[in-house]
């Protein structure tokens, strides 16, 4: 099954919003700052869940090194403590398990890690150090199908080719090419949500 | 997620962090890469990696970041380039049964040796720099005029050796003691040398006398010789700011060519300014106009090369000095 132009349509209305980058190194802040601007835009979800991107960079210590992503479940799930949601941390899902956090309501998009040394994007060229190393670079994933994926890429925007700021679109990959950057040298992935809590879940469940 | 506790007080990261004991050299290296990569960030890699008969780890971390080194001409791909730093910060760990304990540096220790590593590659782009184009800009008058002092030292103490110091300061008349200072800065750099009170040739300058360099071939040669031996101290010590700010404006386009790998890049005024505020920081922003100058300078000293519609700034592009770019290849390290 291809992606069909309702997916491609709803991937667009939901980046369209979505915030560049302001440093090519802040895709970590930056994909949880428009991860959580879009829950927090769902009918039901309170506005507070967006936490702002002051507060995500700190929660982040987003550094020229570099963010912090050790316990960034439990940072991010004590900001969001006021609220019936909480971050997620999982290494090693499989795509079928991203697909249904992606299908599940009460779950944000799913930020997923890829190793640059194994991904062609959509849109730019990547060029590893003379060492052949890069940095990891998160992206937001919107829609998984049997053949492709749609996410939001940002490193594409962002600093220099100010021309290409016009707005912000969906980027798309052959799934097993994802899954393949995805999973990197390494060969575990890595994905960081936000869903809601189990006591919510069910409380909405008896009412 | 496993985490270690002992998390201190606006500390952000742990005090440590446990990895599996393996016997697998390569396991062992992966494993820990992959913890420090949580701690320091994606781009950090293991620079060294050695484990010692006692079961001891010395490791020694580099980090990768990237860089905007697009092509500024219409319809040209977006190109992301990464550069890696090594060295930033020095780790040990110790075997404690089934696992190491790896002590972990505070995030902003670990910054600090990254910003330190950055400029040192920018000291080092820098100096190829003034080595590429010494010659092309020792004879500009802009630079001869900052060099006058230094010049008449070395012709003086050239024609006239040995010749009173006294002379040499009475003949120069600056305020203070800036003619010692140039004269210790010559003898530092093995020209010339102070002794008893009298001012005498070594080597360097010695060699010129032989091959009957005269006049205006002398001054270019033994000025570019100059700046060559003594980028550093005669920009940073004795202030001579143009020899400072013009490896900024021409690396601001060198650095990306060499990072690319492509002497043809061409780059517009906007990302050369935007190169040299990430290379040098916020002082390296200047007004277009006065940016505008000193590229254009480069381009009349053969340092650099335009082309398009000069009247368009929208349509004006910087390339690579064929020779520059060579020299600047075979000396930088990137």
């Amino acid at each position: 099954m291809t992606l069909s132009d309702q997916d491609r349509t709803q991937a667009e209305t939901t980046v369209s919003p979505f915030n560049a980058q302001s440093g090519l190194g802040d895709d970590m802040p930056n994909v949880i700052w428009n991860m959580l601007q879009e829950l927090s835009n769902r009918p039901n979800v309170p506005d507070g869940v967006n936490i702002g991107k002051r507060t995500i960079f700190d929660l982040c210590d987003q550094r020229s090194i570099g963010p912090v992503t050790l316990d960034i479940e439990h940072r991010l799930s004590a900001e969001l403590s006021d609220y019936p949601f909480e971050a997620r941390y999982e290494e090693g899902l499989k795509i079928s398990e991203l697909g249904d956090i992606i299908d599940d309501p009460g779950c944000s998009y799913p930020a997923t890690e890829l190793a640059m040394e194994k991904y062609d994007p959509d849109g730019y060229d990547v060029q590893p150090s003379g060492q052949g190393r890069a940095r990891k670079l998160r992206v937001l994933v919107l829609t998984v199908n049997h053949e492709s994926v749609l996410y939001y890429d940002p490193l594409r925007y962002g600093k220099v080719n100010h021309d290409q700021l016009s707005g912000i679109e969906t980027s798309e990959i052959d799934k097993q090419k994802f899954v393949s950057a995805w999973k990197g040298r390494s060969e575990t992935t890595s994905t960081l949500w936000v869903e809601e809590t189990e006591q919510s879940r069910l409380a909405r469940f008896n009412a | 997620m496993s985490t270690d506790s002992n998390q201190s007080e606006g500390r952000i990261i742990p005090e440590g962090i446990t990895v599996p004991f393996t016997d697998d050299y390569e396991s062992l290296r992966n494993s820990v890469e992959r913890r420090l990569q949580q701690v320091y960030g994606s781009g950090t890699y293991l620079s060294d990696f050695y484990i010692a008969d006692t079961g001891s780890l010395a490791i020694s971390i580099g980090n990768t970041f990237p860089k905007d080194v697009s092509d500024c001409r219409p319809n040209r791909e977006r190109v992301i380039k990464y550069i890696s730093l090594d060295d930033i910060a020095e780790l040990s760990g110790e075997r404690d049964g089934e696992f190491y304990y790896i002590e972990l540096p505070s995030r902003s220790s670990v910054e600090q040796g990254f910003s330190d590593a950055q400029e040192n590659l920018r000291n080092e782009l820098d100096q190829a720099m003034a080595r590429a184009t010494y010659e092309k800009i020792a004879t500009t008058p802009a630079v001869e005029n900052q060099l006058n002092p230094i010049k008449q030292i070395l012709r003086w103490t050239r024609l006239y050796h040995p010749v009173p110091f006294s002379e040499v300061r009475k003949a120069q008349d600056k305020k203070g003691d800036k003619t010692l200072q140039y004269v210790r800065t010559l003898e530092e750099l093995g020209f010339i040398e102070l002794r008893d009170g009298d001012l005498h040739p070594r080597r360097p300058l010695e060699k010129y006398d032989l091959g009957e360099v005269q006049g205006e071939d002398f001054n270019k040669k033994i000025l570019g010789e100059v700046i060559e031996q003594g980028f550093d101290r005669l920009s940073r010590d004795l202030q001579l700011g143009i020899l400072r700010h013009l490896p900024k404006f021409a690396n601001g386009y060198y650095v990306a060519a060499l990072e690319v790998n492509d002497p043809d890049l061409h780059l517009d005024i906007e990302s050369i300014q935007e190169n040299m505020i990430d290379w040098y920081g916020s002082s390296a922003r200047y007004h277009k106009f006065e940016l505008r100058d000193k590229l254009d300078f480069l381009v009349r000293n053969d340092i650099l090369e335009k082309e398009g519609d000069i009247e368009d700034e929208s349509e004006l592009y910087f390339r690579s000095n064929k020779d520059v770019y060579e020299d600047m290849s075979a000396t930088a390290t990137l």
